[in-house]
């Protein structure tokens, strides 16, 4: 398993449940910190980060406008 | 317009995958999603019980009940979490955000287990050393074992390539060293 929490941080041995993955943030991490620290990262490459919001995503896929 | 539900953006984000990428899901079982209002490891373990698999042990189900988003192979399914305390008291675009995120993210760990093209774990530390500062220093916190480093290292790019596809930006980003990028088009041509 795949969760981030409450794990000691040396899990080489810890029994796992075969082939789950799972999405966790990090203890005390909020939804805002995460996005922000991977806005942040395409920021220091260079990007100019910014969610289009869903309702852009759905005009551009009716659009055509991602591609295959 | 209302703001989308969970179902909604969770299709939207699966929309956004290239075609042949949806094809692949498909294949390994990863195509169908099932929104549910409690713990994904009191979710899964309940699941599998029915479908007369071997259920999570009490440990993963206590671990996994923190997470948003899951992948079950056994079931064919990826489960989210929408009752999620990170989701509560979230404004709309990182609810948005996040739920799509997830989804990219648990994809992401589909096509990398399922690939036929294998990738060696041993070589998670290689790569890890080289990911951007952003994706490292967060797998390194998250206390994972080091055979799964890859398997986060994979699901992490997947989610943040697809970010960047639905900005007009395909293919290789400048952030991402040559040989992760690689690493991600052997398993998701």
């Amino acid at each position: 398993m795949a969760s981030k929490r409450d794990l000691p941080a040396d899990n080489e041995d810890r029994p796992v449940t075969p082939g789950t993955r799972g999405f966790a943030l990090c203890p005390g991490e909020t939804a805002e910190q995460f996005l922000a620290d991977r806005e942040e990262m395409l920021s220091s490459a260079g990007i100019e980060p910014s969610w289009p919001g869903a309702a852009e995503i759905r005009r551009k896929i009716q659009a055509g406008e991602l591609g295959g | 317009m209302d703001a989308p539900n969970t179902n909604e953006l969770v299709q939207l984000a699966w929309e956004v995958l290239p075609a042949a990428h949806r094809r692949l899901l498909t294949q390994v079982g990863a195509s169908q999603w099932e929104i549910v209002i409690e713990g994904l490891g009191d979710a899964a373990a309940a699941r599998l019980l029915s479908a007369s698999e071997r259920p999570t042990s009490a440990a993963d189900t206590a671990a996994s009940n923190q997470a948003l988003g899951m992948w079950v192979p056994n079931l064919r399914l990826v489960l989210i979490n929408q009752a999620h305390p990170a989701l509560q008291g979230a404004d709309t675009a990182t609810s948005e955000a996040l739920l799509m995120w997830v989804a990219w993210h648990e994809w992401g760990h589909a096509l990398s287990v399922s690939s036929s093209s294998p990738h060696d774990p041993s070589e998670g530390e290689k790569l890890l050393a080289l990911a951007p500062e952003g994706i490292r220093e967060r797998i390194r916190r998250g206390h994972y074992r080091r055979r799964q480093y890859i398997d986060e290292l994979i699901a992490e790019t997947y989610a943040l390539l697809m970010r960047e596809r639905i900005q007009g930006r395909p293919g290789q980003p400048v952030w991402l060293p040559n040989e992760i990028y690689q690493l991600i088009t052997r398993i998701a041509p």
